[in-house]
This record gives C-alpha cells, structure tokens and sequence, in this order.
C-alpha cells in the first residue's frame, strides 16, 4: 500500500480530491433518497394514486379497480363490478385467465362462487346475483406469487375479455 | 437461492444508504439512534428471511451476509480506490488551531464537538490547544494537542 498523503508533520490518508467527490455523491445521493420518497408516496411502489387504475367498461359489462403496482407476497384487491348487462339467468358467469390467476395466492373471493370450472387455459367463477337489475361486486383478494409482470384476461364468459396487468416489485 | 440474492440486495443498499447518509450519521450513538437502529434491523427482518423461517435459511443469511463482508475486505485491500469508496478518506478539520470551516460544514461538525472531544481525549480547554483534529474514516474525531512550549 502507498504511504498516506501527509499534512506538514501528520502522517494521515487525507485525499481533498476525492473527498470533495465524496461530497458531490452524497448530495447526489440525497436527492435519489428523496426522489425514492416521492416516488413512493404517489404510489410508484404500490399502494398511491398512479398505482390505482380502472379497466373496462360499457362494453365489457364489466369494470375492473386493480393496483398496477403491487409488491412480492403482499397483499392486494381486484374490485369487480359486474353491470346488469354480465348478468344471465340469474347468474354472473366470471372468466379468468389460469396463468394470470395462478400468479397469486387467492387469499379470499367475496361472495363466495356457486362454482369454478376449469376450462382449457382458464377459470369460469360463478356468482348467482340476487338483483339481476342492479348487477354485483366481487372483491377478489390476492397476494401475488411471483415477481415481475403479471397480466392476463378476465371477462364475462362469451363477451370481450379486459387484459390487465399488474407490476410486481420483488 | 432467494435467500442469498435477498441477503446481498440487502447488504448492497445497507452499505449505499448508510454511505450517502455521511460518516457522523451514527458515528456517536446516542439513545435515539440506538433505537433508530433497533427499527432499521426490525424493518430489515422480515425481507431477510422471507417466510422461511427455518435453521437452514438463517444460516444461509447469515453465511451469505459474512461472506460479502470478508470478501469486501479482500477487495478493499487489494484495491485502495475501492477502500475509498467504501471506507471515506480521514480529513483534517483543524490545522495549528485554526478551524477548516468549508470543510467542517461540509462535514456537518460544529466547533462544539470538537471542542467536546479534545476535553474527552486530551483534557484540553482551549481551541488553541488544539493543533490537529481530524475527522476520520469511522466518522470519529481525533485531537492532537500542541507541545507545550
């Protein structure tokens, strides 16, 4: 190892060069912690307004409240809202993708289904709806199980599919 | 596997937050950085060991968290640049009794602590006591006295 730079007679590892390098990364350093913080307070990291998003519609028959940023093994909601227009003979017949769905712990789904079939690559849930004329909520409650991205189909059986996708941080 | 990529990403932004943090940020604990620290292992816990919590995985943490410190060693020893990086640099604050002043402010250090310091070390009482202070690496302050004339 080099002999330490010396001050008149103090034999110390003094290095003003890179010490006021060390200064301009610290300040640089406090502005990405602080932009870290912003960032997670609007919800870049899930749980804040960007993270919110709404898919679907009219069309659809049905609309979708997810989280688009969500975090490994945490918990999250989809909210479901089901028109009168999903409903038929009594009953909201809900299509779920398998590759999309098996990405999560499915902790809780509210109300519970009459039925899930499994079809060839997804998942029919049905709900029986007691007023057809108002259409239902259904609150899926998950936990995702896999880090990355996460999307896939859901939709009411024989109408279009909505595709989201969710943002898993590890 | 995940255990030892979790335990690394941890040790990595450990050593980069508390670096950009600066050296005097915990170098003298007080009560409340005591507890600070408490909060920050709390925090740190969980994602440490995931939902395993078995032997198997503690060890592996605790191997995988040691070994990147021995291996950071080896490495700062080899390279000096690295050293620097990781380690800082000492810097002189007071030279023949004269305080450094950018340099102290820069550093975050006012005339109080050290002053505080060369009663501490040296049973000093006056400034111009004082013919060297230097901040060093672990974020301390060391005083070395004039000879008596």
């Amino acid at each position: 190892m080099a002999r330490p730079q010396k001050v008149d007679g103090l034999e110390v590892g003094q290095d003003l060069e890179f010490q006021k390098k060390e200064w301009r990364a610290e300040m640089l350093g406090w502005i990405l912690m602080a932009l870290l913080l912003l960032g997670a307070l609007a919800g870049l990291f899930g749980g804040g307004p960007i993270s919110q998003a709404t898919a679907g519609g009219e069309a659809e028959a049905l609309t979708i409240d997810y989280h688009r940023f969500t975090r490994y093994q945490s918990p999250t909601q989809l909210l479901i809202t089901a028109s009168p227009n999903a409903v038929s003979e009594g009953t909201v017949r809900l299509e779920i993708e398998q590759d999309y769905i098996n990405s999560f712990n499915v902790q809780n789904v509210l109300p519970e289904p009459d039925s899930v079939e499994v079809m060839s690559d997804t998942y029919i849930y049905t709900f029986t709806v007691n007023e057809p004329n108002q259409g239902m909520e259904i609150i899926f409650d998950l936990e995702s199980d896999k880090i990355g991205t996460i999307a896939g189909n859901l939709g009411v059986e024989g109408g279009q599919n909505i595709r989201i996708s969710h943002f898993v941080y590890p | 596997m995940d255990a030892i990529l979790r335990s690394l990403a941890i040790y990595i932004f450990l050593l980069f937050i508390f670096r950009i943090s600066g050296k005097r940020s915990l170098s003298q604990i007080t009560t409340f950085d005591f507890v600070l620290l408490l909060i920050i292992g709390e925090a740190t816990q969980q994602a440490l060991l995931g939902n395993d919590f078995s032997l198997t995985n503690s060890f592996i943490v605790i191997t995988t968290l040691l070994a990147a410190d021995v291996g950071l060693s080896v490495l700062k020893q080899r390279f000096s640049s690295l050293d620097k990086v990781v380690d800082s640099v000492p810097l002189v604050i007071v030279e023949d009794g004269k305080l450094l002043k950018d340099r102290m402010e820069r550093s975050r250090i006012d005339v109080s602590d050290i002053l505080s310091k060369a009663r501490e070390l040296q049973g000093l009482e006056r400034l111009d006591q004082i013919k060297y202070a230097v901040l060093e690496r672990s974020g301390g302050i060391t005083v070395i006295p004039k000879e008596q004339g």
